[in-house]
């Protein structure tokens, strides 16, 4: 799969070097050039530095033939942008946007082809389930 | 209407007292604290201090009985933001946003936020039309800037005096609404002659306006 990833801070960077060690194409877009010391050695997709609320950088990643779009800057602001640019101005087929606060979930939900994923609702999820199995025993 | 406004620095404190003095309810998003209190003492509507991006600042804001919601903080992805909040989790019907990127018009557009401010395109034909001609006035803009009414005064040196308005090169898309010649209107046809001094109404899509402007007002 062609992947590209908007954001290179400890999610995205880590989501950039397993997909591309199980050999996906993929390449990250990151507006501080700093971040990419965040990519393991071993990466070997592209980096490109730049504002990826702007068409002209989306446009230097090749987002229009991606198969996939992952969005994990840091602000849930300029993630639902992104996400919205790719759908709209470049009919990504699937986007997968990072959430921070639980409240903005309910943006994505009757989105086609948007699927967002909540660390903290992820967490508590993992947690409870955690809880409640070990309260079987 | 209740109208809640976010963002604006400076603007708001004027927008706001017009919008008050027209009647309509007026509540102020924040989140510069200093700001936030001066308007409180100014103006005679509720502010609110806050980050109108979190769902509980607008809530605080009264979105749910909120007719229209104008979000004009610098950063367009706050704006749309905000905006989509407002009408997706309170249903707020008219949302209006600041855009500074042009490029973020349409897609602002498609998501169905009602009013857009293209802040940088409005400037630039501002500042185009006032160095392309002196001579252009009563411009008026329809259906938010995409149609432009304007008159433009016939120079001596231009292309098209002494010629009838069918022989002059025009894109198809500039339409002629009116001739004034020494105070009296002709209604233009194919065969009327343009003179030196006319005053030629234009009805054009914005993008065309230059173009008209250079043939009538005989600039390059």
């Amino acid at each position: 799969m062609f992947i590209v990833i908007i954001g290179c801070g400890r999610t995205g960077s880590l989501l950039a070097g397993n997909l591309s060690r199980s050999g996906h194409e993929v390449v990250v877009i990151e507006h501080d050039p700093e971040s990419f010391a965040l990519l393991p050695v071993d990466f070997s997709g592209f980096q490109i530095e730049g504002d990826a609320a702007e068409n002209d950088i989306l446009k230097e990643g090749k987002i229009e033939s991606a198969d996939l779009v992952i969005v994990s800057t840091g602000n849930d602001q300029i993630n639902y942008l992104v996400s919205q640019m790719a759908k709209v101005n470049f009919d990504v087929p699937r986007i997968m946007v990072r959430t921070i606060d639980p409240a903005v979930e309910k943006m994505y939900e009757n989105e086609d082809r948007v699927e967002s994923f909540s660390q903290i609702s992820l967490l508590a999820e993992n947690m409870i389930n955690k809880i409640e199995r070990e309260g079987m025993r | 209407m209740d109208i809640i406004l976010v963002g604006g620095g400076k603007l708001i404190y004027h927008l706001g007292k017009k919008l008050i003095s027209k009647g309509h309810f007026l509540t102020i998003i924040n989140k510069d604290r200093k700001l936030a209190e001066d308007l409180a003492r100014e103006i005679n509507a509720t502010v609110v201090f806050g980050d109108a991006t979190n769902k509980t600042v607008l809530e605080d804001a009264g979105a749910y009985k909120a007719d229209n919601l104008v979000s004009l903080t610098q950063k367009d992805h706050n704006n749309l933001f905000i905006c989509k909040m407002a009408m997706d989790y309170f249903g707020v019907e008219r949302t209006t946003a600041l855009v500074n990127n042009p490029e973020n018009e349409e897609l602002f557009n498609t998501l169905g936020i009602t009013g857009i401010f293209n802040i940088t395109d409005l400037i630039s034909s501002i500042i185009e039309q006032s160095v392309s001609a002196d001579d252009v006035s009563n411009l008026t803009m329809i259906e938010e800037g995409k149609l432009s009414i304007f008159q433009v005064e016939v120079s001596p040196v231009s292309e098209a005096v002494g010629k009838e308005i069918k022989d002059i090169d025009l894109p198809l898309t500039i339409v002629l609404g009116g001739i004034v010649r020494n105070g009296e209107i002709i209604i233009p046809r194919g065969g009327s002659q343009i003179k030196a001094g006319d005053k030629i109404v234009i009805i054009s899509l914005p993008e065309e306006q230059a173009e008209a402007i250079k043939v009538f007002g005989g600039e390059e």
